[in-house]
């Protein structure tokens, strides 16, 4: 999408970009941890994995939310995505 | 020293660049063959590397040696083409015996 | 696709591009940061000695200064710093409403006396170090925000990536005194032929301070988040004290016996936990100079008995390609030729960035038109950031020359230099207009570049012996060169909105950017 197309609406590249950067870190944070608790392997190694890859997720996230022209859908995603893999990580629990 | 792989590469850089047309006018299967050789001193830079390095630590050091062999040729391909390809062959030559030091 | 990503592209770059400049330049820098430390003090005349005399003399400094401390942390001399590290933690105050003690700075012992090191009092190499991730800012602001410019980076990089679509047939393609083109051209060219680099260095970046940055997944798994550290690296941050006291065994059997059991390879750090307790630990970690995996084996011993307690296991894939990005990203693997190449792979990526941030500005500008604000905002912090930082760098170099060696509080002072010299002159060369306020900062980075030699030369006196002060003082001369040579291009090249388009071959006039498109 142009710059036009988004500088025009300030309300809306805001919260595009508050979706973006704490949305996607909320997101990428909660599938890490998803995939930590839920590898089958052993739990030094799945954090590990997490660990590494979170940040691909966040890069993801964050450009995505640039590319999708409509807002709602990226929030939709990114905050549903945040919330649903954040909250089975916490239902969940700590690994026993 | 390691220098060979950085040699090599910059002779493949090089080639490659003739191969590309744009700083020489040369025919296009000599174009060509420019493409290939440069492929294969390429090649020939990351053997040398892992010859060198070994297999675990080959790879970092081959793309960094790689790396700075390139910008070092496009710097000088931008000020003087003719002279920047023409050390090829030296390079090349003096890099063989490096390789088995 | 390609638009927004070029869009995007444009906006990561500028907003984190003047702080990523800084970090680029400093961490590059800090390639050297042993070898700038020992050229920051001059006087100090090392004496090799073997690692458990190193060892011996360490802890009993330490055991003399500070014996009732929670941690210590000893990095054993190596052939590049000559000298032996120490960090000290005190135990946490009992009392929660205590404000934190402020961490304590390195100690420099000799390794042959285990004194501190008799020379004039200086930051070193740790400083720039520090400043690369830690961006002189209160902990732990100056880490966050350095995360999140590393984050920036990375996205920049995916989405330039994506943007640039002849990516191999501009890849010698460097055009000079062709306007928006060169600039353009100098942006690819750095950022593309270095691009493996560039990739690297931002995502281990940022592995580097990941237990800060995504510390979720330890929580999914660990009961204690400390465990995760314990497994690693035999962290002993979370064992209790008994109460008792206790005193250490000699260290130097310690650093043997691990040596030993490591085929002969060196010990690169001790961590003695509980120094003064019954149940002190002593854990010995391997130097990760001869391999990329920069998080060595190491073992644990009871610091009373000498008992061997754990050995980190042999990591899986997943904690051994954590520990060769920390590696990748520290470098220490790379002997003298690779570290060099590394150094100037990290110049590229200062150029990239600069490029980069030129281009924005230079892409905006309309001929006669009045510049709006935003455009001379960005303007001046890019003056401030890539011209001004130099002559900061330099400044600290030269204070270090200059400033009396007995001087009380001298270490702060060189800081002080840095940061007025930088600020300073940034501030300064608001007075002037764009152009010359380029050129003329440029030229002073250059020239402070150029004196730090000869401050070398007129203070320690003599011309230098050593080849690391000889090595130091050409490289200061070259990047005097460097910027030198920015500083005249700049004033001979012409008005940029005078200057005609020329006509050029077919082939090179297409559009070939999305960039321009943006």
């Amino acid at each position: 999408m142009a710059s036009a197309q988004l500088g025009g609406q300030g309300w809306s590249m805001a919260g595009r970009s508050l979706t973006a950067l704490i949305g996607g870190y909320a997101a990428a944070a909660g599938l890490a941890t998803l995939l930590a608790r839920l590898l089958p392997v052993e739990r030094v190694e799945a954090t590990a994995w997490g660990m590494i890859l979170s940040f691909l997720f966040y890069a993801a996230f964050g450009l995505w939310a640039f590319h999708e022209p409509r807002l709602t859908r990226v929030a939709a995603v990114i905050w549903g995505t945040a919330v649903i893999a954040g909250g089975a990580a916490l239902l969940l629990g700590v690994r026993p | 020293m390691s220098l060979e792989v950085a040699l090599l590469g910059y002779a493949g850089f090089a080639k490659l660049a003739q191969g590309k047309g744009r700083h020489s006018r040369t025919a296009r299967p000599d174009r060509t063959r420019a493409r290939i050789l440069g492929w294969l001193l390429i090649l020939g830079s990351f053997l040398a590397a892992l010859h060198r390095f070994g297999p675990y630590l080959a790879v970092p050091a081959w793309l960094a040696l790689l790396s700075v062999s390139g910008v070092i040729l496009v710097l000088i391909l931008s000020r003087w083409p003719k002279a920047a390809t023409a050390p090829w062959i030296p390079m090349t030559v003096i890099a063989l015996p490096l390789c088995l030091l | 696709m390609r638009q927004s990503m070029a869009w995007i592209h444009g906006w990561l770059g500028l907003l984190a591009g003047w702080i990523l400049f800084a970090m680029f330049l400093t961490g590059t820098a800090s390639y050297f940061r042993p070898e700038i430390t020992r050229w920051m003090q001059p006087e100090y005349r090392p004496h090799a000695v073997p690692q458990a005399e190193a060892a011996r003399t360490a802890i009993a400094w330490l055991q003399k200064n500070a014996p009732h401390d929670e941690q210590w942390t000893i990095y054993l001399p190596t052939d590049r710093t000559l000298s032996t590290r120490a960090f000290t933690r005190a135990r946490p105050n009992p009392d929660p409403k205590a404000p934190r003690a402020p961490r304590r700075p390195e100690v420099r012992l000799d390794p042959a006396t285990g004194a501190p090191i008799e020379a004039r009092d200086t930051r070193g190499g740790e400083f720039f170090y520090r400043f690369h991730f830690q961006l002189q800012l209160p902990h732990p602001w100056g880490r966050w925000l350095a995360g999140l410019c590393a984050m920036f980076m990375l996205g920049a990089i995916l989405s330039g990536v994506i943007t640039h679509k002849r990516i191999f047939a501009d890849f010698f393609t460097l055009r000079w005194s062709k306007g928006q083109r060169s600039w353009l051209d100098a942006h690819n060219v750095s950022a593309v032929l270095a691009l493996p680099y560039h990739a690297m260095i931002t995502y281990t970046g940022l592995i580097t301070l990941v237990v800060m940055y995504m510390p979720w997944p330890i929580l999914a798994n660990y009961p204690k988040p400390t465990a995760f550290a314990e497994s690693l690296y035999g962290d002993t941050a979370g064992q209790k004290a008994s109460g008792q006291p206790g005193r250490l065994a000699d260290m130097g059997r310690f650093v043997e016996a691990a040596s030993a059991e490591w085929q002969g390879a060196r010990v690169s750090r001790i961590i003695v936990g509980n120094p003064d307790d019954a149940s002190s630990t002593v854990t010995l970690l391997r130097t990760g100079e001869d391999r990329l995996n920069a998080r060595g084996a190491s073992i644990t011993y009871a610091g009373v008995s000498g008992a061997r307690l754990a050995a980190s296991p042999a990591p899986g894939p997943a904690v051994e390609t954590a520990g060769v990005m920390l590696g990748l990203h520290l470098g220490w693997f790379a002997g003298p030729l690779l570290r060099w190449v590394c150094f100037l792979l990290g110049l590229t990526g200062c150029a990239m960035v600069a490029t980069g941030l030129v281009l924005w500005t230079v892409k905006r500008q309309r001929p006669g038109a009045q510049p709006f604000f935003g455009m001379s905002l960005v303007e001046r912090l890019n003056i401030g950031a890539v011209a001004c930082l130099p002559a900061g760098m330099a400044a600290f170099l030269l204070a270090n020359r200059l400033l009396p060696p007995t001087l009380a509080g001298r270490a702060d002072l060189e800081v002080s230099a840095m940061f007025w010299t930088w600020f300073g002159l940034a501030a300064l060369s608001l007075l002037r207009p764009v152009r010359r306020a380029w050129i003329e900062t440029l030229a002073i980075s250059a020239l402070l570049f150029a004196a730090v030699p000869i401050a070398d030369l007129a203070v320690v006196g003599g011309f230098p012996t050593d080849g690391l002060f000889v090595a130091f003082d050409t490289t200061m001369l070259l990047l005097a060169a460097t910027l030198g040579f920015a500083a005249w291009r700049t004033a001979a090249k012409p008005a940029r909105a005078a200057q005609p388009r020329r006509r050029v071959p077919v082939e090179v006039v297409e559009v070939r950017e999305v960039v321009d498109v943006a």
